[in-house]
């Protein structure tokens, strides 16, 4: 049977994923993409061929996504992640009006309708409002990423966060600890500063229900309660919200197959 | 009474208190910032005051002064986006030569009547003599204070309510102490937190000079006898000009009040174009003439954040 | 060494007399006339302003340059130079000395500016005649300038209202203005001279209308990217002078033959995208091929929206103070956004793009209140950041990823009300 896949290489993760003919995941995986995003695209796609026993031999269409796309020489085609995110979250969410993707480096927001992209906002300039930021706060707190979300969902009361920046933020919540004020009102303050980041970017955009939130940053369950308070609306997310990017782009390939597009060589085993 | 906001020194409160209104002077004191409709990289003034004025209601208008893009764009965004606000822009003229006096009085004029109209109101012309008497008064025991040395804290805590301040609120002001302190000038546009002030003041300096938008940057004295707007446009017009201003003179005043003082403090909030530019010229002047100079650039606290209460600190322990 | 040596080269008018030529020569072999007529324009110029016969003044780009003309003397035009600077790729070392005496918030183009007034490659001013529009950092700059050249700035403060208030206060200050320069420079002239200059400036300006008219044909026949380079500049740098008439003429020619030949710029026209703000990046980079190569034209863009009055006034006076308060820039944003209905509608664009010039408050202020209305007529709308000038504020990775994502938006579009 005939496999399609979708290979996303982000600056931190790459994510490889292969769909059948029939559109359902047989197989996918995740790795650190290093210093060789070509490499580890391939090692990626490699492990999902052998978690299930088949060869490239078997795959008919690649599409590539993320910011390594071009370097996947071996992909039939690009797309952006925003094509890729809109279609993927539409897999498990036919209705979805919007979407919130929270990277480790970048975060961004995409409004849809039945399927199709209709404005979309990205944030790739800076570090607030992406996974980035809560890693530097966790370190500032010298604490892991897990014990800071759990900080955060025991808070019952915030402390506002003003700064523009990562940056300033550190210096901000610094001066916050020195002043003695309880550390979970701090994170949950925190989370709260980058949710309403996110709001800004949704309130830019047409309005629609429901959201979808997909991202590494989704797994974390602070965030998902931060971002529901600040928007006021109940968020559905993938059951691994980290491959959605991946799956859209196999979903591409898929369409791909229809307008009779067939892979041009095989990549070597 | 029914209050009507406004920004800028620019604007003669006298028309605005002579129509009915009582002037209040928009300094917003929340965290809040409009980033919906501009970006983080635009003046956080503008975008504190969007973001005051989706929510606020305790006014019934805001005039607003055609100082720069920020103000312009402002200008664009209330009409669209804050409706049942009542916005007039006004058009100061960047010159004070007789020409630009008569422009602006004839914009004055129609200010003056929109407001009447608004407050409905007839606008009476004794009335706003009246008020240019009163405002007069208040000018002479200020700048009388002004000349004893009063504490530049209080002076400016006293000033974000509107220049000049009635008497009652002088005797709010406490007098500074001169002696074994370094003079300090104080430069730039919107100061909205006096604990900068207050820092220089506490750690060794004096604050003499306080050229900031919510500073001394009204007229001395408003003509009393004639045409009450032409006067007002006049005195107004030729007042201390601040860097939005085109005036050349403005170079002459920043040199001579740099050599009376040691040390320039210059503050200002983010991406304004006006004084980013004169910063050029200002570096150049503190070179030449051997002071140092201290440029703080805000986001528009109510607060001072730690980092600038930092920088002013160790300004101050290093230069002075 | 080597860098004061070129410096050097640049500052003699023989350099570019004998640059004129060569270049030329080389430029004629592609066969656009207009393009040649540009590089001869730009060396006349240096040669001129370098010569020193005629009064050299500095202006900004929106001031009626063919006052300058008028008056006998030589413009030049500091922030168009920049623009230069930058596409030469020259700009990242005037860009570290402006930043230098400033901040990294400004506007890249005074920045290089201000670098390339520090190396002397810009031929010292006799005069600075400059006005408010469009923005507060040309008058800021020239302000600055000013006393730091020793030069006197005669400044033209533009009201912000329309009406005959307005007009009595602007025509005071041109006439105060002719009369100032006419002093300082020693001219013997009266306003009258400035007649034929602006009668130049008027024809040129029915060219571009006429050539604006020509570019709504489909397939597009002229390339935006060009239309934001070397058109633009000569809008603002020759508006008023023969060779600036010239020009234009050749332009409405070229692009006359493209249109009755049904020639569009690109291979296979997709998809045509309106670029708004007056500027692109203008260092090397890959976005305009990027654009070509996904069939993407640049049907039209804002720069070279033909905005003036129709006048045929018997004051000069009164006619460029008409002409100063109709910028459509200056002012309500109502006239920008007008300006864009207009050209969305009568270009029949498929996508409009807001370069969004890092710096630059007055266009980026109103970039979502103008995405509204985009939106509101059903059209995709796309915010691009960036830099004009500066290539070390430029994400290849980001700026790439936001257009291809914004073409696959459109081509979805597309296809979906195709089904």
């Amino acid at each position: 049977m005939a496999l399609y896949a979708g290979i996303d290489v982000g600056s931190r993760t790459t994510k490889a994923l292969l769909l059948n003919d029939d559109g359902e995941i047989i197989s996918y995986h995740v790795l650190f993409t290093g210093a060789d995003p070509k490499g580890a695209s391939f090692r990626c796609l490699k492990e999902c061929l052998k978690e299930i026993g088949r060869s490239s031999k078997d795959i008919e269409v690649i599409v590539s996504t993320g910011y390594g796309r071009k370097l996947v020489t071996f992909a039939t085609k690009e797309y952006t992640e925003i094509t890729c995110h809109a279609r993927g979250a539409g897999f498990y969410f036919p209705e979805v009006r919007m979407v919130i993707d929270i990277g480790g480096q970048d975060s961004k927001v995409i409004a849809l309708e039945d399927g199709m992209v209709l404005d979309f906002i990205m944030n790739d300039k800076c570090a607030a409002g992406t996974g980035r930021f809560l890693e530097v706060m966790a370190q500032t707190f010298e604490m892991s990423l897990e014990e800071l979300v759990q900080e955060a969902l025991r808070a019952r009361q915030a402390v506002p966060i003003s700064s523009m920046c990562t940056v300033f933020a550190e210096s901000e919540v610094i001066s916050l600890i020195t002043q003695g004020i309880n550390r979970e009102k701090i994170v949950w303050g925190l989370h709260l500063a980058i949710a309403k980041r996110i709001a800004s970017m949704v309130k830019r955009l047409p309005q629609g229900k429901p959201i979808v939130f997909t991202g590494g940053v989704a797994k974390n369950k602070g965030m998902a309660r931060a971002l529901e308070e600040v928007l006021g609306e109940k968020l559905l997310i993938p059951p691994d919200p980290q491959i959605v990017g991946a799956l859209g782009a196999a979903l591409l390939a898929r369409d791909l197959k229809d307008e009779g597009n067939r892979l041009n060589y095989h990549c070597t085993d | 009474m029914r209050t009507f906001g406004y920004c800028c020194t620019y604007v003669p409160l006298e028309v605005i208190e002579a129509t009915g209104f009582e002037p209040l002077r928009i300094l917003p004191s929340s965290y809040e910032k409009e980033d919906v409709l501009l970006d983080p990289n635009f003046c956080p003034y503008v975008r504190a005051l969007l973001a005051y004025f989706r929510f606020t209601r305790e006014i019934v208008g805001i005039v607003l002064v055609n100082s720069c893009d920020g103000m312009r764009r402002l200008y664009d965004a209330l009409r669209r986006f804050s409706p049942g606000l009542f916005v007039y822009f006004l058009d100061v003229p960047r010159k004070s030569d007789e020409e630009a006096v008569k422009y602006f009085a004839n914009i004055l004029r129609d200010f003056s009547f929109w407001l009447g109209k608004l407050n409905q109101k007839e606008v009476d012309l004794e009335e706003l003599k009246e008020k240019i008497r009163v405002y007069n008064f208040r000018r002479r025991a200020f700048l009388e204070l002004l000349e004893r040395g009063p504490k530049m804290e209080d002076v400016l805590r006293v000033l974000k309510k509107g220049f000049p301040p009635d008497e009652g609120k002088l005797l709010k002001i406490a007098f500074r102490e001169k002696k074994g302190k370094k003079k300090v000038l104080i430069s730039g546009s919107v100061l909205e937190s006096e604990e900068v002030v207050k820092m220089v003041e506490d750690l060794g300096g004096e604050a003499v000079f306080l050229d900031v938008c919510s500073g001394v940057r009204g007229p001395s004295w408003v003509e009393e006898s004639g045409d009450p707007y032409f006067n007002l446009a006049r005195a107004y017009l030729r007042k201390p000009p601040c860097s939005r201003s085109f005036a050349p003179k403005r170079k002459a005043i920043l040199e001579k009040t740099i050599s009376e003082v040691e040390g320039v403090v210059f503050y200002t909030p983010k991406f304004c174009d006006h004084y980013l530019h004169e910063l050029v010229t200002l570096r150049e002047l503190c070179q030449r003439m051997g002071k140092p100079l201290l440029h703080l650039e805000t986001d528009y606290h109510p607060n001072l954040s730690e980092i600038i209460k930092t920088r002013i600190q160790a300004f101050l322990e290093t230069w002075l | 060494m080597a860098l004061s040596s070129f410096l050097n080269c640049l500052r003699r008018p023989s350099f570019w007399s004998l640059l004129r030529p060569l270049v030329c020569l080389y430029v004629s072999r592609e066969g656009n006339r207009p393009f040649t007529l540009w590089v001869e324009f730009l060396c006349w110029i240096f040669k001129e302003a370098w010569k020193r016969e005629k009064p050299v003044i500095w202006t900004n780009s929106f001031f009626p340059v063919e006052f300058i003309y008028g008056l006998g003397a030589i413009p030049f035009l500091p922030e168009i130079f920049s623009a230069l600077v930058a596409y030469f790729n020259w700009s990242r070392g005037p860009i570290s000395k402006g930043s230098l005496k400033t901040s990294t918030d400004l506007c890249s183009f005074y920045r290089c500016a201000l670098g390339l007034k520090e190396y002397g490659v810009m031929p010292k001013p006799d005069l600075i005649i400059s006005c408010s529009q469009i923005c507060d950092g040309t008058k800021a700059f020239y302000q600055a300038m000013s006393e730091s050249l020793g030069v006197p700035h005669l400044f033209v403060d533009v009201p912000f209202q329309k009406g005959e208030n307005a007009k009595r206060y602007l025509k005071s200050q041109l006439k105060e203005i002719f009369h100032e320069a006419k002093n300082i420079l020693g001219l013997k002239i009266s306003l009258e001279d400035l007649r034929k200059s602006f009668d130049v400036a008027k024809r040129t300006e029915s060219l571009m209308r006429e050539i604006a008219h020509l570019r709504k044909s489909k397939p597009a026949p002229f390339p935006g990217s060009e239309g934001m380079s070397y058109v633009s500049g000569m809008s603002f740098w020759s508006l008023g002078s023969e060779r600036g008439l010239a020009f234009f003429e050749a332009l409405k020619e070229r692009i006359e033959k493209l249109v009755k030949e049904r020639r569009g710029y690109l291979k296979q026209e997709r998809f045509r995208v309106l670029w708004l703000h007056h500027i692109r990046p203008y260092y090397p980079n890959p976005i305009m091929e990027f654009l070509k190569e996904r069939g993407v034209a640049i049907a039209y863009e804002e720069a070279n929206y033909p905005w003036w009055p129709e006048r045929g006034g018997e004051d000069p006076l009164e006619d460029l103070a008409e002409k100063l308060l109709s910028n459509p820039w200056y002012g309500p944003i109502e006239g920008r956004l007008k300006l864009i209905r207009d050209l969305v509608l009568e270009y029949q664009i498929d996508g409009v793009i807001h370069f969004s010039h890092w710096g630059c408050r007055q266009s980026t202020g109103g970039a979502s209140i103008v995405g509204e209305m985009v939106k509101s007529m059903g059209i995709p709308y796309l915010i691009l950041p960036g830099d004009g000038a500066d290539p070390d504020n430029y994400s290849p990775g980001q700026t790439l990823t936001r257009l291809q994502a914004f073409i696959e938006l459109m081509e979805r579009r597309w296809r979906f009300t195709r089904e």
